[in-house]
This record gives structure tokens, C-alpha cells and sequence, in this order.
């Protein structure tokens, strides 16, 4: 048995603790006590987390299509017959009819690799990952307002706020430790102000809930903005000498007055009045947020109105005061930080930048394309329509956690061929044609970056499982075959190459990263400590931009035949699509079923009792699911978790895009409910 | 039974003797953390530290624990489990001593728990006197520490330079005997250092007064409000962690794993009284399907339903489930308020 210190691989908040193994079984886990996260606590995921490691379920050996179903292979067969149809593709169709889906749930050493495999060897920049399904209207959003779409601040610094505005985020339930950390600063006497269509477990400890209707989201923050203009309660002089286009802004929020605002949003104005002051008064302020936020058509104009909010109040730049988008999965800061994405390279350089493409094509000795690529649900589309031919998708399971589940299985049982590496046959490698064995966190080395832009060491524990690999193993080998050569001993190697090439990387090194818990980006060089909150003296972009922005509608309103609105999210107990969550069993017999949340007036009107199964159908799909009558969902909503592959909620939802960000719209759809 | 010293220098000689003869279970600081843990180099091991997260209970009744392994051909061939390895754990702290002895009544009550038993025989425990109690610690009022009576085999006081060692059983005596070279007599001034030194540690105590005998009286008399129930219920994370940390928390859950084919494996983990699942019954019913009753429930337990059963509460005063907690409830405090009559 040895213990090692390692990363949490479920949420973001990146808990440090030690796995306890006997020969190769992982059989416990022992939260680390001195880690600035988890400091002794684990949720109840983390705790429960060696179960999914050695679950009989794993893959252990390659599998390939073989007359239709998948057969066992070698690992030379596997990587030969993917190596040559991807060479195929390319040389017939070009490579813009290739492309990749990196994991949010795999370290930064392997979406760096897979990002320079995609643009080294595939010459595309068809890259994408989940972040696009949750974060990326912030990265947009925020990168146009400050000039990095990262949270401005550090989890700890929350216990000393005094005012924390939550918005769109279920924070005890899916970021536990960023939870506590509220309820500590409620206890200490902060306020709260929680916005939110749901009545989440946080309004409990509120100040105030504001409870608007779904996809109204802009008129509310104007709104809050409209009255401290007019109560003077902006300041004025934090936006004089930090931030620009001031004015224009102001004449588009104006209109949002507290009357207007509770025609859009329902809610009552004195509650809008009393939030403004409240968080205009109070000097250390916070807002965090997440995917309540971000998942709309018109998402990055939430975000962007988020920002406008803090800038009038001056409330960013500084300890305990800022904009805190909330990652959800272990490593999406990470994945979009090393450039799995379609039109930045590492550390948010822009690929269309030529002193970068320059800086990239010496390093990596070759030409790399300068083309913006496509996001996670264009890539689907062109699949459909035939243009994309062939992917590897890199632990992701679109199958489950995209929107319009329908429309994906098309694309992808379209394509002339799909590789997929995963720990589990999950529902998208059930439609490869080839799929590849990949380790778990506890047999890799690496690094994932947590939502607070921490860099923290992953330890291997114990031997790979069966004939798995680690998917930087998987990634080299793949493009050794394909004729450009990737040869690393060990992740470290990795990262000294990112810190080569990635400005906000550029001091972190494995031994720094082994002295302590782990370095906060930027980290410029060697002897740089990290930074633990942001723009400091002046924005990352120079001066913050304020950018006006007006609610606009949602892409699908209810009607007559839909008059539901569906909202899916996260459930305390599970994880994105299940995989690893539902194979532990405290966690299964927790919820071992998906559910719909309806409100109890809903429900009566329909006839619908607690437990029954009830049948939703929106214009794309249908699902059967067991109903849960609840008073935190308002009336006209239902609330659909999506980790279930029985009862997957991505059937019902819809691919539309927020235009600049290119995230769908998973917050909103119109639905109906029946009986059954 | 006799008192030894032990030079501070012998220590490491000492434990590497029961090393070549028993698998020995020291404290190790990993990155500033302790964890208990099999040792393998004898400098591994750390003496100055506060206790673990996670109780030394780990040893007899693991967080996941295969019990028996089965085949299922044409008739189940069945192979329980059991392990006999014989082990020394230096370093226990006064607490999770009583802990053990926690265990240890309740395991054998009606049904005699085999796994939990047989490695409990096999162990022989070396405590060692805080001399400088840990933060969340409220032992000294569970009647449970800094130093132990009872439940030790060996027990080490550190005065400064060398050990004052207490035996307290034959399995102690016999340890000492594997090199017996390492211990001297001691004389009347290290009674009275030993004695100082513990004097010392139970002044420092943070914690104020942990009236844990009238906080069950007031339980059985139901002498508490259910508004507590219900504020605590919303602080409640669900995470579990405070059953699973606790040194006298005896629960689990039972599971079978394939292992691959017709084989497979009987896994007991441990389980949360806390979580919903722990209580719903095969149907769906659930008897406490709300928090409240959980949490309620769990104190009950601790604090009440044991001394009916064992004349004693079930806390011993560890305070890992202050350290453990999202919410911040831990037992200490939800006593003092029940005392308060909150
Ligand atoms: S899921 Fe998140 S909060 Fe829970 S233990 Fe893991 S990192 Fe910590
Ligand atoms: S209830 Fe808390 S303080 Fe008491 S023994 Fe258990 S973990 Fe320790
Ligand atoms: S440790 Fe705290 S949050 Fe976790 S289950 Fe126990 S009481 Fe609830």
C-alpha cells in the first residue's frame, strides 16, 4: 500500500488528496489536510472516488469494427489501420475534412499534444472540446471585457467577501468546495444575493433570491446597473481611469428601468432595487457564476453584461472583488489554456496571429494551418452534411453531453471513420470503428489546471490496467505512425515544452509544481509565484472594455404545443455523462436514476404523481423519465439532469448557437409533458 | 505491569527489530500531511505530528474491503477472505484507542464480525501521548485522552530526550521482549516528568468545555428543538466524510464486483448514515427520506442510543468531524448547542 498526493478528477474545484492502493486496486481515499482546497474535505464524489478505477467495466485492449461489431486488436493493428484511414482522408478530402474533439477530463500534457498532433499532423485546426458545451461564451466574453476569460480571483479569497452575487450557479451541488467557501463568508457575516430560476440549497443562506424567468438574464444585470446609475452608486472614477466605452453602454442599459425589467423578468422591482444597492455598497464583492449563465444563444452577451456589472461598481482588480466564472470539469481550464481549441494555440494565442504562427512553426518545424477551425457542434454539423470525414474523439462522449443527441449519432454514424479512445465503451466508442484502452487519472502522470487556474501535479498510483495507455502515449504513437515523430520520456517533457511556448505557462515546471500545491497562471518564469487574482493596477487587456448589450430572445420560445421551458444540468451525486460516477455505488444507490424536476402546480394540473414516469417531448426528441415534484423549479419549467444515458436529456435539446461564442443553447428549450 | 524508558535514540533500532518480525504501521508526513501507513524505511516514519485525517480504524475495517470471492459455476464456489498478517501500529493516538474499543464491543456484540475481530488480535498498539494536543481535538472531555488507561499495549509518553514506555498487556510485554536490550528501569523523577508533561498537554486544550454526557441527557429527555435539526440539515453537504472519518463509525455498505467470467468479488465499503440511500428501503420507501432526520438521527446515535447500549457515547472527541465538514457541523459544537438548548 502507498498513498499519493493527486488531483481530484471529477469537478473543478481540483481537491488534492492520496490515493490508498494494495498491489494494483485502488481501494480508498484519504483527503490531503494542508491542500488550499480541500483542506481535509472531499465531496461526496471525491470520497467515493476509487471505486470506478479497477471497475470490471474498463477496456483493457484495442478494439477494431470487424463486420460490423467490435472485435479485440492489437495495439499495432488498432494504431496501423487508423494511422493509414486517417492518411486516407486527409490525402483525399483534405485536411479540413478531419477533426478532433480533445477532453476536458485529460490533462494538460495530452490536449497539448492533441492540439500539435491536429495541427502538426492532421494540418487543421478542427479542434475543439466540451468547453464549448459550457465555459465558452465566458472565454469570449470575458477575454472582450478584461482580456482573460479565466476567474479573476481564487476560491479562498470568497470567505472574505462581503457580497457574493451567485448567478446561475448551483454551487453546493457542483462545486462543493467553492460552496463551503460561501457559507463560510455567510457565516462571517457576508451577504448574498443569489439569482437563480431555480430555488437552489444556496437560497437558503441568501440575502436575497432574485428568481428571473429562463433566458432573461441581460435585463436583470442592466437592470442592476440602471438603478446604480441613477441612485449614484457607480464609481465613477474607478471608470474613468480603468475602463473605456463608458457612455455608449450606458445609453443601452438606461432603458432597463426596475418597472421594465419586472415585465421581462418577473421579478418584483424592490428586490432589483435592494440587490443593486447591495452590491454596489459593499467594496469586497464577488459574483460567481456558471452555465446558468452561459449556456444561452445569447451567452456571451450575459457574460459580457456580468462584466459591465462589476466595472460599474469597480469591483474588479483586486482581493476578494471580481468575475468568477465556475469551471465544471477537472481540467476544462487546462484543455482550452493548452489550445484544444479551434482559433488559439496555447495560453490564448491567436492562431491567426502571424508572430505566433512564426514562434509555432520553428518550434514545432513545420507549417501549421491558419484557418480557423470548427467547434465541437459545427464539426457535428458538417458531419452530417459529409465534410467532415473522419474524427478522434479523445475521452468525450458526445453522446451523451451534446445537445440534439439524434443529430450527433447521425454525424457520427456518417463519418468514413471515427476513433475514439476511452476507459469505458461509452456510447459514442460503441459507434468507432476503432477504439483505444485509455488509463485513468490514478495510472497517469500529468497535470490539470482547476477553475482557479491552479497547475497541480497527477500522480500515477498504481501499474496501467490491461493494456491501457495514457492518452499522451496514444497521442504519440499515432502520429509517430503518421510520419511525424513525437518522442517523450514523460509528461514532464510535456510541459517543458509548453512552457516554452505559452507566455502565461512560462514558469511552470514539474519540480516547482512537487515543492508545493501547485502554481496559479500567469506564472511568467521561474522565479514568478503565480498570481492569485487578476488585473492587478491595470487589465490584462490594458483598459476594461465595457460593451453594451440588450436582452435579446431566446432561440425557442414556448407556444401552444411546447409550453415548457426544459433546463438541463449537473446533480450533486453524478458526473457529466455517468461513466465514472455511476460505477461507484454509494453514488449510484444516491441516484440511480435520471428524474425531471416539475413544479407541484404543474404537476397537479397534469395529474402527475411523485415517482411516476412521465414522457417529455421537445421538437427534436423524446424521452421517458420519472418526475420529481419539487417547489425549486418554478411553474412553466422543468429541470432534466443529463448524466443518464436512459433518459438522456440531450435528445430533447437544441444545437442552436450563440453566435460568437458558438455555444448551444442548453439552458432553454421549449417542451411538453405527459402523462404516461 | 511494568514501566520502561526508552532513549529517543532507540526508537528507530526498537521498530526496526519489530519490523524483521511483524508488518509495522507508522505515521508518515506526506507534503506536511500524516497519514498512517505501512512502513517500509524506518525513517519514514514521523513522531512529531497531529493525527490523521482518517483514523488508524482503516487498518481493521478499510474503506473498501473484499470479504469473500465467488465463482459462479453449476454450485458457487465461495472463498471468504480473512486477514491473519500480524502487525504492530506505533503512533496511535490516545482516541483512536478508544475508538478501537468502540469497534470492538460493537463487532462482537451478537454477531462476531471475523474480519473486523481477526485483525484486531493480530495487532499489537504502541500510543503515543499528545503532548501537545491537536486543534479540533476535545478528547480530554470524552474521557479519552491526551493519555490513555486502558486499551494500549504499549503506551509512550515523549519526555524531551527519551520515552517513558507504559505496558498494558501481555502482547505489550511480549513486543518488548524482541529487544528488551533498547529498554532500561525507570526511576521516581520520570514518573513525575511523565506525570508534568501530561499535566502540561491537558492545559492546552483549545476546545472550551464538550459536555457530551449532558448533551445525551438532553437528547433522551428530548429536551432539543427541531429548529437545530433543520439548521444543520441545510449546512449538511451530503459528502459522508464525517462518518467515514470517525474512529467509532462502524457502518457499510455490501457489494458485489465482477471480477471477470463467473468470478467475482463481495466488497464491503464503508457507508454514510447521512446519505439518502443509506435508509431506503427496496421498494423506494424511505423511513428518512429527509436530512433532517439523518442528521438528527446520526447524533442520536452517537451520543444517545450508546450509552443505552454500551453506557458510553460513541464519540470519543477526535475532532476529525470538524476538520472533515463542508458545513462546518461537527460534534463538538452541535453538543455545546444542544446543551445551550438550542
Ligand atoms: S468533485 Fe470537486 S469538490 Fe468533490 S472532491 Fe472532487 S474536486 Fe473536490
Ligand atoms: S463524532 Fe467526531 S469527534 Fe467524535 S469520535 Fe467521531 S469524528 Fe471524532
Ligand atoms: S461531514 Fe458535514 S457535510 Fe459531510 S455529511 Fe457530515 S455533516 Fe454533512
Amino acid at each position: 500500500m502507498r498513498k499519493y498526493l493527486t488531483i481530484c478528477p471529477y469537478c473543478g474545484c481540483g481537491c488534492g488528496m492520496y490515493l490508498e492502493a494494495k498491489e494494483n486496486d485502488v481501494l480508498g481515499v484519504n483527503p490531503s489536510y494542508h491542500h488550499p482546497i480541500s483542506r481535509g474535505k472531499l465531496c461526496v464524489k471525491g470520497w467515493n472516488v476509487h471505486e470506478f478505477i479497477n471497475s470490471s467495466d474498463r477496456l483493457t485492449y484495442p478494439l477494431i469494427r470487424k463486420n460490423g461489431s467490435l472485435k479485440r486488436t492489437s495495439w499495432e493493428e488498432a494504431i496501423d489501420y487508423s494511422a493509414e484511414k486517417l492518411l486516407k482522408i486527409k490525402k483525399d478530402y483534405g485536411s479540413e475534412s478531419l477533426g478532433i474533439l480533445s477532453s476536458a477530463k485529460c490533462t494538460n500534457e495530452e490536449n497539448f499534444l492533441l492540439s500539435k498532433f491536429t495541427r502538426i499532423a492532421l494540418g487543421t485546426n478542427n479542434i475543439d472540446h466540451c468547453a464549448r458545451l459550457c465555459h465558452a461564451s465566458t472565454v469570449t466574453g470575458l477575454k472582450m471585457a478584461f482580456g482573460s476569460g479565466a476567474m479573476t480571483n481564487s476560491i479562498n479569497e470568497l470567505e472574505n467577501a462581503d457580497c457574493i452575487l451567485v448567478a446561475g450557479s448551483n454551487t453546493t451541488s457542483q462545486h462543493p468546495m467553492i460552496g463551503a467557501r460561501i457559507l463560510n463568508a455567510v457565516e462571517k457575516g457576508a451577504k448574498l444575493i443569489v439569482v437563480d430560476s431555480r430555488k437552489i440549497h444556496l437560497c437558503n443562506f441568501a440575502t436575497i433570491h432574485l428568481c428571473p424567468k429562463p433566458g432573461t438574464d441581460v435585463a436583470w444585470i442592466n437592470c442592476l446597473m440602471q438603478i446604480m446609475v441613477s441612485e449614484k452608486l457607480a464609481d465613477i472614477e474607478y471608470i474613468k481611469r480603468r475602463t473605456e466605452n463608458f457612455e455608449e453602454t450606458r445609453r443601452l442599459f438606461e432603458l432597463y428601468t426596475p418597472e421594465y425589467t419586472e415585465k421581462i423578468t418577473g421579478i418584483p422591482k424592490e428586490n432589483l432595487i435592494k440587490a443593486a444597492r447591495i452590491y454596489a455598497g459593499t467594496r469586497k464583492a464577488m459574483i460567481v457564476y456558471s452555465m446558468g449563465i452561459t449556456q444561452h444563444v445569447h451567452g456571451t452577451e450575459n457574460v459580457l453584461a456580468l462584466a459591465n456589472l462589476s466595472l460599474l461598481a469597480g469591483h474588479v482588480g483586486y482581493p476578494h472583488s471580481g468575475v468568477n466564472p465556475l469551471r465544471g470539469q477537472n481540467n476544462v481550464q487546462g484543455a482550452c489554456d493548452m489550445g484544444a481549441l479551434p482559433d488559439m494555440l496555447s495560453g490564448y494565442q491567436p492562431i491567426r496571429n502571424l508572430e505566433n504562427q512564426i514562434k509555432f512553426n520553428k518550434a514545432w518545424k513545420t507549417t501549421i494551418p491558419s484557418k480557423t477551425g470548427l467547434t465541437v457542434v459545427e464539426m457535428i454539423n458538417e458531419a452530417v452534411l459529409g465534410n467532415i470525414k473522419g474524427m478522434f474523439i479523445m475521452g468525450e462522449n458526445p453522446m451523451i453531453s451534446d445537445p440534439d443527441i439524434n443529430h450527433v449519432k447521425k454525424a457520427l454514424e456518417n463519418l468514413d471513420f471515427l476513433l475514439v479512445s476511452d476507459m469505458f465503451l461509452t456510447d459514442t466508442a460503441d459507434l468507432a470503428h476503432v477504439v483505444l484502452p485509455a488509463c485513468s487519472f490514478a495510472e497517469k502522470d500529468g497535470t490539470f489546471t482547476n477553475t482557479e487556474r491552479r497547475v497541480q501535479r497527477v500522480r500515477k498510483t498504481i501499474n496501467t490496467i490491461g493494456e491501457c495507455l495514457p492518452d499522451w502515449q496514444i497521442i504519440c504513437k499515432l502520429s509517430n505512425k503518421m510520419g511525424h515523430e513525437m518522442s517523450y520520456e514523460h509528461p514532464r517533457e510535456i510541459m517543458e515544452e509548453i512552457a516554452l511556448l505559452t507566455p502565461i505557462y512560462g514558469g511552470i515546471f514539474y519540480d516547482r509544481l512537487d515543492e508545493g500545491w501547485g502554481l496559479q497562471w500567469p506564472c511568467y518564469h521561474r522565479d514568478h509565484l503565480g498570481t492569485s487574482f487578476l488585473h492587478q493596477e491595470t487589465f490584462i487587456r490594458g483598459k476594461a472594455h465595457f460593451t453594451p448589450v440588450k436582452q435579446s430572445p431566446s432561440y425557442e420560445e414556448t407556444d401552444k404545443d411546447y409550453p415548457f421551458i426544459l433546463t438541463t444540468g449537473r446533480i450533486y451525486f453524478h458526473f457529466h455523462t455517468g461513466t465514472m460516477s455511476r460505477r461507484c455505488s454509494a453514488l449510484d444507490r444516491e441516484v440511480p436514476e435520471g428524474f425531471a424536476s416539475i413544479n407541484y402546480n404543474d404537476a397537479q394540473d397534469l395529474d402527475i404523481k411523485e415517482g411516476e414516469k412521465i414522457k417529455i417531448i421537445s421538437r427534436r426528441g423524446e424521452i421517458e423519465v420519472r418526475a420529481s415534484i419539487s417547489e425549486a423549479v418554478c411553474r412553466g419549467a422543468i429541470f432534466v439532469s443529463f448524466h443518464f444515458k436512459e433518459s438522456p436529456a440531450n435528445k430533447l435539446t437544441s444545437s442552436a448557437l450563440d453566435p460568437v461564442s458558438k455555444i448551444p443553447e442548453l439552458k432553454v428549450c421549449a417542451c411538453k409533458v405527459e402523462k404516461l | 505491569m511494568k514501566n520502561y524508558i526508552l532513549d529517543k535514540n532507540f526508537l528507530k533500532p526498537f521498530l526496526r527489530k519489530v519490523m524483521k518480525k511483524e508488518r509495522l504501521i507508522a505515521p508518515i508526513e506526506f507534503n506536511k500531511d500524516i497519514i498512517f501507513d505501512f512502513i517500509d524505511e524506518i525513517d519514514e516514519i514521523t513522531t512529531n505530528f497531529t493525527n490523521s485525517i482518517i483514523s488508524p480504524k482503516r487498518f481493521f475495517f478499510p474503506q473498501s474491503d473484499t470479504i469473500l470471492e465467488y465463482e459462479k459455476t453449476s454450485h458457487v464456489k465461495v472463498q471468504p477472505i480473512v486477514s491473519y498478517e500480524r502487525r504492530v501500529i506505533f503512533g496511535i493516538r490516545s482516541c483512536d484507542v478508544y475508538g478501537l474499543l468502540n469497534l470492538d464491543k460493537f463487532y462482537s456484540l451478537g454477531y462476531e464480525d471475523i474480519y473486523y475481530l481477526q485483525r484486531r488480535e493480530n495487532v499489537t498498539l504502541i500510543n503515543l501521548v499528545c503532548s501537545d494536543p491537536c486543534e479540533n481535538g476535545f478528547c480530554i472531555y470524552a474521557k479519552s485522552g491526551p493519555k490513555a488507561e486502558v486499551g494500549f499495549d504499549l503506551q509512550f509518553t515523549d519526555l524531551g530526550d527519551k520515552y517513558f514506555v507504559e505496558v498494558g498487556s501481555v502482547k505489550g510485554e511480549e513486543l518488548i521482549k524482541i529487544a528488551e536490550l533498547f529498554f532500561s528501569k525507570i526511576i521516581e523523577k520520570d514518573e513525575e516528568r511523565r506525570f508534568e508533561v501530561v499535566l502540561k498537554s491537558k492545559s492546552c486544550f483549545s476546545h472550551l468545555y464538550v459536555d457530551l454526557q449532558d448533551a445525551a441527557l438532553k437528547l433522551k429527555n428530548n429536551l432539543v428543538s427541531e429548529n437545530l435539526w433543520q439548521e444543520l440539515a441545510d449546512r449538511c453537504q451530503r459528502c459522508g466524510g464525517c462518518n467515514y472519518v470517525c474512529p467509532t463509525c462502524t457502518c457499510f455498505d455490501v457489494v458485489d464486483k465482477d471480477i471477470e467470467g463467473q468470478r467475482g468479488r463481495r466488497v464491503r465499503l464503508w457507508d454514510s448514515c447521512v446519505l439518502g440511500g443509506f435508509t431506503r428501503l427496496a421498494g423506494g420507501y424511505n423511513p428518512r427520506s429527509r436530512i433532517e432526520d439523518r442528521v438528527k438521527r446520526k447524533f442520536y446515535h452517537k451520543l444517545s442510543y450508546e450509552i443505552e447500549k454500551f453506557q458510553a457515547t460513541s464519540c470519543v472527541g477526535c475532532g476529525r468531524c470538524t476538520t472533515v465538514c463542508l458545513g462546518n457541523i461537527d460534534t463538538a459544537s452541535v453538543v455545546r448547542r444542544i446543551v445551550l438548548g438550542e
